[in-house]
């Protein structure tokens, strides 16, 4: 990964197209993995990384140089995502069991070739809710409290989300054998 | 539930390292839209800017004509009204419809309007008893021309005009035909008449606005250079509808500290331990840890901004030779903030902003026939921050003052 020091990131906040083309290569592989988990296809995952990078760009005079560039791009993909999924999904968070019932639309295109890759379809084949509380707790750290706070639920909600989460992945992975070979 | 938790540890230990290429179609269309079309998004504050232009021309041009000449209707309706009235009360016998008056006045020439004006002077200007009466001589008779022509039942009216025309009328006679004394026509309602004025203002410019410097949190003072162009329609005596364009620029050089790294001194290494999936020691490896030492940036903003302000302007007092009088109102602004290389002030990058901002400005003319001259005070306060820039905004209610030369058009 190309380094990026303080002198790209002054000139990126400057304004520079270098310097952005220069974080853009860097950080777009990491944020377009988690463009991928978030959304159900590839299609929907390069919109969200379009949508997160011109974002990146024209909010930059907002980006402390002391803070760590990658967090902050990580913050917006992550809010650009859960935006998309709010606006392009539907995505209703309740208790109610059928709201998550619902089958997502997944793009078949999804190639199985690792185990990584299976379990990225795993993922995608969730429903909306359940895969963005799974993402924000288990992937990216959030507690529950923080998720309830982003996502406008209440802290059982997220709880309860995740737990269906867990067990739905884990009747699709029973059915997987790579995934009994690892464990 | 054992089972469960493994999967928490699959996913994360598979996807904390997850990196995928994005195929290249991503980048050019970020491409696209950020750079390709800069131009184009640029264009949209003109486009916001022309249309409140419009609005405004549109503002202060609608329904004047109409306006005027109903003021000046209203005005000599009353005098007809009055003379129905010395008919009906004299003659005994004529009465004037209320609406005919409309009706006849409504295309009568501009000479007539004109002579109208001139015989009624603003309120509370001093009128010689002599030239009242000249005045009063000179509308009447030609308010009977008028009304002859349009009235054929008004019989009786050289009979009662006589009384009130007659030039050797004095002033017992004047306070008897007028009521109590005093230097104004007490017959005729004041026409007003409305009329315009360009202000160019500016020269000695605004002072103290504070601008925040949001990285260091430090309130810096600076000198804006503000000069600007407005014009002013006077909707009646007290009440003016004002607006223009304003430019508006300064340049504001900032201090930044911060914690740089020293990657020449090593002062130790860090260890980090990567796990496998199965929560097994996979890598250890020992990052250099360096040197952190103070770090001293400068920065230089440079604002130009262009704005649009929408006000009324309320006159207090409108002496013959001074008036004093508020404005307020709105202030649209179309910034453009520059960061500067600070020795070279090369420019590094424009931001191009919007803003709106409330203004309050006592102002106080002195007048020297159709031009004034006069000062005014100017307090600002942001309502959409007017630098709506990152590092640099109106931090609180601005103080500022300037001359400014007005001309009654």
């Amino acid at each position: 990964m190309q380094t990026i020091d303080k002198q790209i990131l002054k000139k990126f906040t400057a304004g520079e197209k270098a310097a952005f083309d220069m974080i853009y290569s860097a950080y777009s592989p990491g944020m377009y993995s988690i463009c991928l988990r978030y959304t159900r296809c590839r299609d929907d995952a390069q919109d969200v990384l379009q949508e997160a990078f011109i974002k990146v760009y024209e909010k930059r005079s907002y980006y402390n140089t002391e803070m760590s560039i990658g967090a902050w791009i990580k913050t917006i993909t992550i809010r650009t995502a859960l935006n998309y999924i709010r606006q392009n999904y539907k995505l209703i968070l309740t208790d109610s069991e059928q709201m998550f019932e619902q089958d997502a639309t997944v793009n078949e295109e999804t190639t199985v070739s690792s185990r990584k890759a299976e379990l990225l379809k795993v993922l995608q084949e969730l429903p909306d809710g359940y895969r963005t509380v799974f993402n924000l707790y288990t992937i990216d750290n959030l507690t529950h409290k923080e998720i309830a706070e982003h996502l406008g639920i209440s802290e059982g909600t997220s709880k309860s989300q995740y737990f269906k989460a867990k067990k739905m992945i884990h009747e699709k992975l029973e059915l997987t054998p790579k995934y009994n070979e690892a464990i | 539930m054992k089972q469960f938790d493994e999967i928490e540890d699959l996913y994360r230990n598979e996807f904390a390292d997850f990196q995928e290429m994005p195929p290249a179609s991503v980048k050019s269309s970020i491409d696209e839209v950020l750079f390709a079309s800069g131009k184009n998004r640029g264009m949209n504050y003109w486009y916001y800017g022309g249309g409140i232009l419009m609005i405004i021309f549109l503002l202060l041009l609608s329904g004047n004509e109409s306006a005027v000449s109903q003021d000046q209707l209203l005005s000599q309706s009353n005098i007809h009204n009055e003379i129905g009235k010395q008919n009906k009360g004299e003659a005994g016998k004529t009465k004037l419809n209320d609406s005919e008056p409309f009706k006849i006045l409504k295309n009568e020439d501009a000479q007539f309007e004109s002579e109208l004006n001139r015989a009624h002077k603003p309120k509370r200007t001093t009128v010689n008893k002599e030239e009242r009466a000249k005045a009063t001589i000179v509308i009447v008779e030609d308010l009977e021309n008028k009304a002859t022509s349009g009235l054929a039942d008004v019989s009786s009216k050289g009979t009662e005009t006589a009384a009130i025309s007659d030039t050797s009328s004095t002033d017992e006679e004047m306070a008897a035909t007028e009521g109590p004394e005093e230097n104004e026509l007490p017959i005729l309602d004041q026409p007003f008449k409305r009329t315009s004025f360009l202000s160019i203002y500016g020269g000695i410019g605004e002072f103290s606005s504070r601008i925040k410097n949001t990285d260091t949190a430090s309130i810096a003072r600076d000198m804006e250079m503000n000069f600007g162009i407005e014009y002013g329609r006077r909707m009646n005596e007290r009440w003016s509808l004002v607006s223009g364009i304003n430019y508006t620029g300064f340049r504001e050089m900032f201090q930044r500290h911060y914690q740089d790294l020293d990657t020449s001194v090593i002062t130790g290494y860090e260890q980090v331990i990567s796990y496998d999936s199965v929560n097994q020691v996979n890598d250890t490896t020992y990052l250099p840890m360096y040197l952190e030492f103070e770090n001293n940036e400068s920065f230089t903003y440079r604002v130009n901004s262009f704005s649009i302000p929408i006000a009324f302007k309320y006159t207090l007092n409108n002496e013959s030779k001074f008036d004093y009088g508020v404005y307020g109102g709105l202030v649209l602004n179309f910034n453009s903030v520059s960061v500067l290389e600070s020795n070279s002030l090369a420019v590094y990058s424009t931001t191009k902003t919007f803003g709106m901002t409330a203004v309050l400005r006592p102002e106080f003319a002195y007048h020297l026939e159709r031009m004034s001259i006069g000062a005014y005070g100017r307090f600002a306060a942001d309502l959409i921050p007017a630098l709506n820039y990152s590092p640099i905004r109106r931090d609180r209610l601005s103080a500022g003052g300037g001359l400014f030369l007005r001309i009654d058009l």
